[in-house]
């Protein structure tokens, strides 16, 4: 993952550089650029191939009714997503899934265990023993308020939804561990993951 | 490989900067966000809608996307959506202006703005690592977003067009070009005359024909660099020159 993100800032950075070039007097040639960067070679050649295009639309007017259309549909689409914003999370997992991410992809965004991420899901952490960066972590992989995950984490735990019960009434949940057992219990976290999670904030 | 056309060897040099640089926020940045965080919904919306039409005075766009995303974080939701919604409004005509002149079909041109500002609303609420950079370099981000949802785009419009042609033509007469290797470079002027065309090529077409009359690069480094043959490379280029002829008479495909 860090190095996904390295590649992802590399090529922001390249990007950046490139256009500023291009904005140049003298700009470097294409070739140039390849030689200095041959990872990013298909980049740049998708980049100078599209690059005459862009340059030739800088100047173009944009007639009202298409600029109104724009505006609408970026009306549109902000809405939309604040609807879906507005609705309390369902669930740690279920909002992953929605993601089309899985209980692990999330975990590891968050950089917990599965299991510690499960029983987030599940509430079978006690509140009062999460930290603060824990609903940060959640909320930014997730792309949801800390709040959101605040408020989710608070309700009372519930149980397996894959487990049936005999009982009359629902059964509930009694005990629950508090966040520090769980990472040291958590058999995928490594020593150095536990640790930096264990530490005071 | 030969210099490009116009360019001394000079190169300008551009001041290097380490990535810590690079993604740093501007002390503008650092300096609008310490006015506008203690300010509540109405004074930011006071303050946005007073700015319209004035450029001069508009908080720049990163100050924006800062404050978005500290607003969603802390759940100040009102005010955070508030300052998404002004960043897509403020970036209408600049994706329409990219989008059109990719000549995509009116559908995919609509689905191609929505897609363009869903992805752009979600880069600017996102407040993972990856996503940083449009703190610092808003306008750069939202280009290189438009560019690769574009590129998604206009490989279905290739493909659509050259369903259409083969309808039209025997799907075989491709293979039986053969045009005379070196063909003739376009002229600076003709360069800029085909920038507006150059979007009804086919990737691979657009490619090889920006490669070799805009980077003028020969045609067997433009076959070694897109893993093709020389003929193929030769054919892609007498292809696409074809379309721009045809566009320079007046005969662009038509928007449907």
């Amino acid at each position: 993952m860090e190095q996904a993100m390295d590649m992802s800032r590399e090529k922001d950075a390249l990007f950046a550089e490139w256009c500023e070039d291009r904005e140049s007097k003298a700009p470097r040639p294409l070739a140039s650029w390849i030689a200095l960067y041959p990872a990013h070679a298909a980049d740049l050649m998708a980049w100078a191939s599209a690059a005459p295009i862009i340059d030739a639309a800088a100047g173009a007017s944009v007639d009202p009714p298409d600029l109104e259309r724009t505006l609408r549909s970026g009306r549109r689409v902000v809405a939309e997503a604040r609807a879906v914003h507005a609705a309390p999370l369902a669930g740690l997992i279920a909002a992953a899934k929605a993601r089309g991410w899985s209980a692990e992809t999330l975990a590891r965004r968050v950089g917990v265990g599965t299991s510690v991420m499960v029983k987030l899901d599940r509430r079978l952490i006690r509140f009062d023993t999460l930290p603060g960066r824990l609903f940060r972590a959640v909320g930014e992989a997730l792309e949801v308020a800390d709040e959101a995950v605040r408020a989710y984490l608070q309700r009372p735990p519930t149980l397996s939804p894959a487990a049936s019960y005999k009982a009359d009434r629902a059964p509930r949940v009694t005990s629950q561990q508090s966040f520090a057992d769980a990472v040291r219990a958590c058999g995928e976290m490594d020593a150095e993951q536990k640790q930096s999670w264990l530490r005071r904030e | 490989m030969p210099e490009q056309a116009g360019a001394t060897t000079e190169y300008a040099e551009t001041e290097a900067q380490s990535p810590e640089t690079r993604f740093r926020l501007d002390p503008r940045v650092e300096s609008e966000l310490a006015r506008l965080r203690p300010l509540g919904a109405p004074e930011l919306q006071r303050l946005l809608e007073a700015e319209e039409g004035r450029p001069e005075t508009r908080k720049m766009p990163e100050t924006l996307v800062c404050m978005a995303r500290e607003r969603f974080g802390s759940g100040d939701d009102d005010v955070a959506w508030m300052i998404a919604s002004e960043l897509i409004d403020r970036n209408a005509a600049t994706i329409f202006r990219n989008v059109r002149c990719w000549h995509l079909p009116p559908q995919h041109e609509e689905d191609c703005i929505r897609d363009i500002q869903m992805e752009a609303l979600q880069s600017i609420r996102s407040r993972e690592q990856n996503a940083e950079f449009w703190t610092v370099r808003f306008g750069l981000c939202l280009k290189r977003l438009t560019l690769n949802v574009i590129d998604r785009y206009a490989h279905i419009a290739a493909v659509e067009r050259a369903s259409d042609r083969d309808e039209a033509h025997d799907s075989s007469r491709l293979e039986s070009i053969e045009p005379p290797a070196g063909a003739e470079r376009l002229n600076a002027q003709e360069r800029a005359e085909a920038r507006e065309a150059l979007a009804l090529l086919a990737p691979d077409q657009r490619m090889a024909f920006v490669l070799y009359h805009y980077e003028q690069w020969d045609q067997r480094e433009i076959a070694e660099r897109l893993g093709k043959t020389d003929r193929t490379v030769r054919n892609l280029l007498r292809s696409a020159e074809e379309t721009l002829e045809s566009w320079r008479a007046g005969n662009a495909p038509a928007r449907d």
